[in-house]
């Protein structure tokens, strides 16, 4: 016979097991965006899979089923609420509206059993101080608080300002300590030939040197360097005029033509005397 | 769009004069020292025309708001 300790020591094992597989199959879905139902039916698992563990007076194999079906149970209510908006609407509920242009509607306050200081509180949680300032504000399904600020409250915007702005997306990191991603590079249709290009017009000779580049989706390329203070200078030096020499190019202005080559001229000497300096320091060295 | 460039790039002439001043600062050798000296002077002076140019580009654009300037 078995001692005690032995047997719970299994038992534990198992339980935490299975909790890991369930746990993978019922989604990513983090804390902050359960709905009470959620929220309880893992309070449930978690109960019976307690006692699974460390109850000895409890077969294993009979309470493993209950957390095994309520578990395939939660899987099939999401992928039901999923696909159809119905029931979708039973299980997780609908949002409810608090504050309906301005006016705080008071009949669903009391169905959701909100009095107005939770209401100021959840509101000042959103950075929204006066209730004057709120047009719209909904209660969610996980029980947090949505708000539309009143129009002359909300902060401007680039398209308020008229503003045209590029359009950036996301970044992918291509170089990641030293070590090209491969598969990144692949994605973005681009190839190790015009990274190493990229390189050595910013002066970088090795890899190595790249602690990490990414390039977002407009084709903006951003390094860093592992020698911030030698090595990024040139990358610097080299990044200022190639800009320059872009607006060089760029401009019809005669005056301003002249004024960019200036600059231009200016950044090389910069080039050419910190490279003397790097190759005197470098012999220094040897 | 091509000012928010060429403010950024004035934005990149100002952090390599910072790295120069910080390095001449650090720097004992007194040669190297005026090196970076004369390599902050050069980018003071980039740095002037940059910010000028902007200028004009701020007032060009206050005039005519919908050409694109560089």
């Amino acid at each position: 016979m078995m001692p005690d300790y032995a047997l719970i020591l299994i038992r534990v094992t198992l339980a935490y097991l299975t909790l890991l597989i369930l746990a993978r199959a019922m989604g990513k879905r983090e804390i902050s965006q359960m709905t009470f139902f959620d929220y309880i039916v893992g309070i449930t698992i978690g109960t019976i899979t307690g006692s699974l563990a460390i109850d000895l007076n409890q077969d294993f194999l009979v309470l493993l089923p209950a957390v095994v079906a309520l578990a395939l149970y939660q899987i099939l209510t999401s992928y039901l609420s999923l696909k159809s908006k119905p029931i979708r609407n039973l299980i997780v509920g609908n949002q409810t509206m608090l504050i309906n242009k301005g006016n705080i509607v008071m009949k669903n306050m009391r169905k959701e059993r909100i009095n107005i200081d939770e209401l100021l509180s959840k509101l000042r949680e959103k950075n929204v101080f006066s209730l004057s300032d709120v047009e719209y504000a909904f209660l969610e399904t996980d029980g947090k608080i949505s708000v539309l600020k009143k129009r002359n409250q909300q902060p401007a915007t680039p398209s308020d300002l008229k503003l045209n702005v590029s359009y950036s997306g996301i970044s992918h990191l291509i170089v990641e300590e030293g070590k090209i991603n491969k598969n990144v590079l692949k994605n973005l249709d681009l190839t190790k030939t015009w990274l190493y290009d990229k390189l050595v017009n910013l002066g970088i000779k090795d890899i190595k040197e790249v602690m990490f580049a990414e390039i977002d989706e407009s084709g903006q390329f951003y390094i860093d360097l592992n020698d911030e203070s030698h090595q990024m200078i040139f990358v610097k030096l080299h990044k200022l005029k190639n800009d320059l020499m872009t607006y060089y190019f760029d401009t019809n202005q005669q005056e301003v033509k002249e004024m960019y080559k200036i600059c231009v001229n200016k950044i090389k000497n910069c080039i050419q005397t910190y490279t003397d300096y790097d190759n005197h320091k470098e012999l220094n060295t040897k | 769009m091509t000012l928010n460039k060429i403010e950024k790039t004035l934005y990149d002439a100002k952090d390599l004069l910072s790295s120069f001043k910080k390095s001449s600062i650090n720097e004992k050798d007194e040669e190297v020292k005026n090196m970076y000296h004369q390599l902050s002077k050069e980018i003071e002076d980039i740095i002037k025309l940059l910010a000028s140019r902007i200028d004009d580009i701020r007032k060009e654009k206050s005039q005519y708001p919908m050409d694109s300037i560089t």
